[in-house]
């Protein structure tokens, strides 16, 4: 009893005291939250949120035939983005065929597609971003300031341009299977972020021209996806690239 | 390092003679076995990125993983049996489904005040839908955001930020403090407005000798959103230890770094720093045990050992 007495005078004494605490130990743990039950109180608040948007995203608008990632070398989910772009621009500017490139960002696709059915909530979480397309023209010289920058950074995606890198250098240039010319000028179809400077792409201020489509990156997605499915076709993976960057 | 060179000197200093020492002899060898007197439990996230809901079962990367009532179940556990818990937040609590696109963040925060959260730093996606919607959001938030970095004072911010908190918790003084990334380039101007990026080494040094030196805290952790390593000379997590001296515990963001167990880093006066981080989406829940004593004994940290 007596001990324990002490023994309480001396932490009454300690945290007095604290500056004199020390770490002595320090052990880590992580958990996986994958098996936990769901909090019936955290379920509960969500609930309204969740009712209303189930209702929209829960829409199966396409099927995929397998699944469309960015991991590693694969650029299928990247070709997939791109392509819903080149697929507007192709039904809606056909003035631009033979003249333009897409051009997007890897880190802005956000999520992987499944194989099978793709709903509307995929491709919310694949492109959550409120980015809108638009269409720029530069010169020739600005388009290998791009180059240059997806060679460099490996950030920028694009479709309707070839080209090999060698030492750091872009060969054999295309431009819808066209060699690529200096002195002409280019449409890029990009996003709102990059014509910005987003992802640093400083190569696309004070374009020659510049015109926004007012449609968003994702409804133009969603757009293509409902239309595949309304000719019966799936989303069919493309895993080849037009473009090789040695490392 | 302790003041005092021994415990017999220790417990002159405070004792004095008023109790004879033989006694206290015997309970200091008690004590001494006894290393653990006070526990500090930290949890954190990072890069929550709207994830409400676990990963769908076809998920190609990670099916059923993840999700905020899971997450709740797993830190009303811990709280039964811890009694100093930290729950901290790394930043980009904002953006990646729907639910930020159609509520503007509110539910995160909401769900995020009923598990507890004490703290969390801004990510760049919090920025996502501009400074207004933050403030707009704030209300539904009754922890704190914390920021060193980010000047906010030609903004709708202003006043509403803290650089640091302290958190008393069973008489341990634990400081945390945030830094963000350099928002020109990452996020469009128009969004994040009249925030001024300042230097978050320059900043973290002069808030952690703050809190460790003048308000005497026990533990010293910096939220940061810097991301943990680049190839670059980018500033990371990674490159700003060895460029500070009153930092214990670096919590990560921005990279989605997954690290099996925190990294074990040098100062710039060699003493170690944890950096840890959890990948993202909620997929993860982290935990750090701290366990404090008064004797300066030897650290003993467990994580992965890393040159930098």
């Amino acid at each position: 009893m007596i001990r324990l007495l002490r023994y309480s005078l001396f932490l009454v004494v300690l945290s007095a005291c604290n500056r004199h605490f020390h770490v002595s130990e320090v052990k880590p743990a992580h958990y996986e939250v994958k098996s936990s039950k769901n909090d019936s109180i955290a379920l509960l608040s969500a609930l309204p949120y969740k009712q209303k948007l189930d209702s929209e995203m829960k829409q199966v608008i396409a099927y995929s035939d397998s699944n469309l990632t960015k991991d590693g070398n694969d650029v299928s989910l990247g070709n997939f983005a791109c392509g819903t772009v080149d697929d507007y621009v192709r039904v809606n500017k056909n003035e631009l065929a033979g003249k333009h490139i897409v051009i997007l960002n890897r880190g802005g696709l956000r999520n992987n597609l499944p194989a099978g059915e793709i709903t509307k909530g995929h491709i919310f979480e694949l492109m959550p971003f409120d980015n809108e397309v638009v269409i720029l023209k530069i010169s020739g010289e600005k388009i290998i300031e791009m180059i240059n920058s997806m060679i460099k950074d490996k950030k920028l995606i694009s479709r309707n341009l070839s080209f090999t890198s060698k030492d750091k250098e872009a060969l054999d240039i295309k431009i819808w299977g066209s060699p690529f010319n200096i002195k002409h000028e280019y449409y890029v179809v990009t996003t709102d972020y990059l014509a910005m400077g987003g992802d640093n792409c400083s190569f696309f201020a004070q374009p020659i021209s510049y015109e926004t489509t007012k449609l968003k990156l994702r409804d133009v997605m969603i757009n293509y996806c409902l239309t595949l499915t309304k000719i019966n076709k799936h989303i069919i993976p493309e895993r080849n690239s037009d473009v090789r960057i040695s490392k | 390092m302790s003041e005092f060179q021994n415990r017999r000197d220790f417990l002159k200093y405070f004792i004095g003679g008023t109790i004879a020492l033989s006694g206290f002899d015997a309970l200091a060898n008690d004590l001494a076995s006894k290393k653990r007197i006070k526990q500090l439990t930290i949890l954190y996230t990072n890069d929550q990125h709207s994830r409400i809901e676990p990963f769908p079962d076809n998920d190609p990367k990670y099916p059923g993983q993840g999700g905020f009532a899971k997450r709740a179940t797993l830190i009303k556990e811990i709280r039964k049996t811890e009694e100093n818990v930290l729950l901290l937040d790394a930043g980009d609590i904002f953006q990646g489904t729907p639910y930020f696109n159609y509520y503007h963040g509110e539910l995160e925060f909401k769900l995020m005040s009923q598990m507890g959260y004490d703290a969390a730093t801004f990510g760049n996606h919090d920025f996502d839908m501009g400074i207004e919607n933050i403030v707009t959001q704030m209300p539904h938030a009754s922890f704190s955001f914390l920021n060193c970095n980010y000047d906010f004072s030609d903004t709708a911010l202003t006043g509403k930020i803290q650089p640091y908190k302290i958190f008393n918790k069973s008489g341990l003084k634990i400081g945390v403090f945030g830094i963000g990334i350099e928002l020109e380039g990452l996020v469009p101007k128009h969004l994040y407005g009249n925030v001024k990026y300042t230097d978050p080494v320059a900043c973290a040094n002069t808030t952690a000798h703050h809190l460790k030196h003048n308000m005497n805290c026990d533990y010293v952790i910096c939220l940061s959103h810097l991301g943990y390593k680049y190839d670059s000379k980018k500033i990371s997590d990674v490159t700003l230890v060895p460029q500070t001296k009153n930092i214990d515990l670096v919590i990560g963001g921005h990279t989605h770094t997954f690290l099996n167990e925190p990294v074990i880093t040098t100062n710039s006066i060699g003493k170690q720093t944890l950096i840890t981080q959890v990948g993202w989406a909620g997929i993860w829940l982290g935990r750090i045990d701290v366990f404090f004593n008064f004797r300066g004994e030897k650290l003993f940290q467990q994580g992965t050992k890393q040159n930098i």
